[in-house]
């Protein structure tokens, strides 16, 4: 069989035109005054001197860096604790623990988020607002918190299969000789698990901070922001004020500024997986 | 030896009770009017009523959104393995330029949907795509820079010589294609095309925004969103439609369980 560049073309046209050019028109945008339905005017920096002046910005530029902060350690710490102790079943109860713990990962967004937004944060009626006689999603001060613990819900199990994956590459060895010696739990985990799956970790990692500035549906879904701009981050600030204040422009600048805060990480991942020549 | 085990069943029990009971939840409250939800979300219902399922059928327009939601899972998962396998090939088998290109899919695979978003929804708008088409499109282009590379990790592994042995034997290039890479290549094909038919279904972002004004094309997931946004909606009716909208998936992955994991762990750290 013959395999010949061709083959690529209509994946490379594609690519091009759904992700490549519309990324470089936002790019020039973010330069002008646009409502998208007239002619982009060309404004220089403008909106980005808007933008930056605005504190507004800033606290969904800090809004992001805690749920990045969420992200790098809640499920992270659930995920390690269920590899770990996934090891110490039998291979069929294994199985089927990393089977349950997967089923959150595959429900929809907006299932998820409403199932958690009614039976438990309802603002009068929800089980943990009736608990803790507080309601989480609804005070400025908790609401992030409360969405990023609903999508850590369906994401840290997720998680927790990658890293019993990683596990099992682990030559079991390591495990006999630990248990000879007498190591307890933590020092398994300090001296065996941690260390053969420092490369998997570091990896996941560096993907939560990616995405971690990117979040979206579950903000958008379940706040919207709000209350007030409690929960805004930057897709959220983004997709508002293209969509719904109609500024383009604006908007473009807003999502170029995910990219700036997201590049570093995305340019250790490139970094890393050229490095090891594809494999992380 | 045996305590540190009872720990681990403790640990690994409680933590698949955290992932099951909001589930449960979901599937139990479906059953129940607003008032039971609200009063106690985890008593079983008194008697099992299927008239939220009916309601939902009837009012929210259940049946087309999940038409529509059918169609952009499975024409994009189509076009995915066809125009995607293609490219796979292609790199599997190292055209010229193939090390470029992945380079190149790599960095494509890290670009943020919100920075294509605006100028893709002005420019499908003008075009007069802001339909399904519009939106199997965009999720095509979106999901292939991924999708070849997982396919082309699968491809590499066919041994040259096998194709050449066909090619020997008088095998033409389609009876090569169909009769020996597909089935080898099958595992694959089948996890690339799941990911997709998966990630379409739940797709939210790109059907909300290309799908707002368009209520005969939208998807089940849109419109649900849309008629949940109060807290005041009748959430036993739409509880019932996300049971609806969630329990395909749910048997999807628990048949296709293996290719699911291999695809999403593959994706996660290797290419």
């Amino acid at each position: 069989m013959k395999y010949t560049f061709t083959m690529l073309i209509p994946s490379l046209v594609l690519i091009g035109l759904i992700m490549i050019v519309p990324s470089v028109l936002t790019i020039y945008y973010a330069f002008t005054s646009w409502n998208g339905f007239t002619k982009p005017t060309f404004i220089g920096l403008q909106n980005y001197r808007e933008i930056f002046s605005d504190s507004l910005f800033w606290k969904v530029v800090w809004n992001n860096i805690k749920w990045t902060l969420f992200f790098l350690t809640v499920p992270m710490i659930l995920a390690f604790i269920a590899a770990s102790e996934l090891n110490n079943v039998p291979q069929k109860a294994k199985g089927v623990f990393k089977t349950i713990f997967l089923i959150p990962y595959v429900l929809p967004s907006l299932a998820v988020a409403r199932l958690w937004q009614i039976v438990f944060f309802h603002p009068l009626h929800g089980v943990i607002t009736k608990v803790f006689n507080h309601d989480f999603l609804g005070s400025t001060s908790t609401t992030l918190w409360a969405i990023a613990m609903i999508d850590n819900w369906h994401w840290w199990g997720f998680l927790a299969n990658v890293f019993s994956a990683a596990i099992d590459q682990i030559d079991k060895t390591y495990y006999e000789i630990a248990r000879l010696e007498g190591a307890n739990r933590w020092q398994v985990f300090k001296c065996v698990t941690f260390p053969m799956i420092f490369p998997t970790f570091i990896f996941m990692e560096i993907m939560t901070v990616v995405w971690s500035f990117l979040v979206f549906d579950y903000i958008f879904i379940i706040t919207q922001g709000g209350p007030g701009r409690a929960s805004e981050v930057l897709a959220t600030l983004t997709y508002k004020t293209a969509f719904f204040y109609l500024r383009f422009g604006k908007g473009s600048a807003i999502a170029t500024t995910m990219i700036m805060f997201a590049s570093v990480p995305i340019a250790t991942y490139l970094w890393l997986i050229s490095r090891r020549g594809g494999r992380v | 030896m045996r305590r540190r085990n009872a720990i681990s069943w403790i640990v690994l029990i409680t933590l698949a009770f955290f992932a099951l009971l909001p589930v449960c939840l979901l599937f139990l409250n479906s059953f129940k009017t607003r008032g039971e939800i609200f009063s106690n979300p985890f008593q079983i219902p008194k008697h099992f009523s299927f008239s939220n399922y009916v309601n939902a059928w009837k009012y929210t327009d259940l049946g087309r959104g999940l038409l529509n939601s059918f169609m952009l899972a499975s024409l994009s998962a189509v076009l995915t393995m066809l125009i995607g396998g293609l490219a796979a090939y292609a790199l599997a088998r190292r055209v010229r330029g193939s090390s470029y290109v992945i380079t190149f899919l790599m960095f494509c695979n890290t670009l943020p949907l919100f920075i294509m978003l605006i100028p893709l929804f002005v420019w499908f708008q003008r075009l007069g795509l802001t339909n399904l088409v519009g939106v199997v499109i965009v999720t095509v282009g979106l999901s292939l820079p991924f999708s070849i590379l997982l396919l082309r990790s699968f491809l590499v592994t066919i041994p040259k010589e096998i194709e050449e042995a066909a090619l020997i034997d008088g095998a033409n290039n389609w009876q090569i294609f169909w009769k020996i890479i597909l089935p080898i290549a099958r595992s694959g094909f089948l996890t690339v095309g799941l990911l997709n038919f998966v990630g379409g279904w739940n797709a939210f972002t790109i059907p909300l925004t290309f799908l707002a004004a368009n209520p005969d094309q939208q998807t089940a997931i849109v419109k649900i969103y849309t008629l949940s946004g109060q807290y005041t909606a009748p959430w036993g009716r739409i509880f019932a439609a996300i049971v609806v909208v969630s329990l395909p998936m749910i048997v999807v992955f628990l048949i296709f369980q293996r290719y699911f994991v291999q695809g999403l762990i593959g994706g996660a750290f290797k290419f």
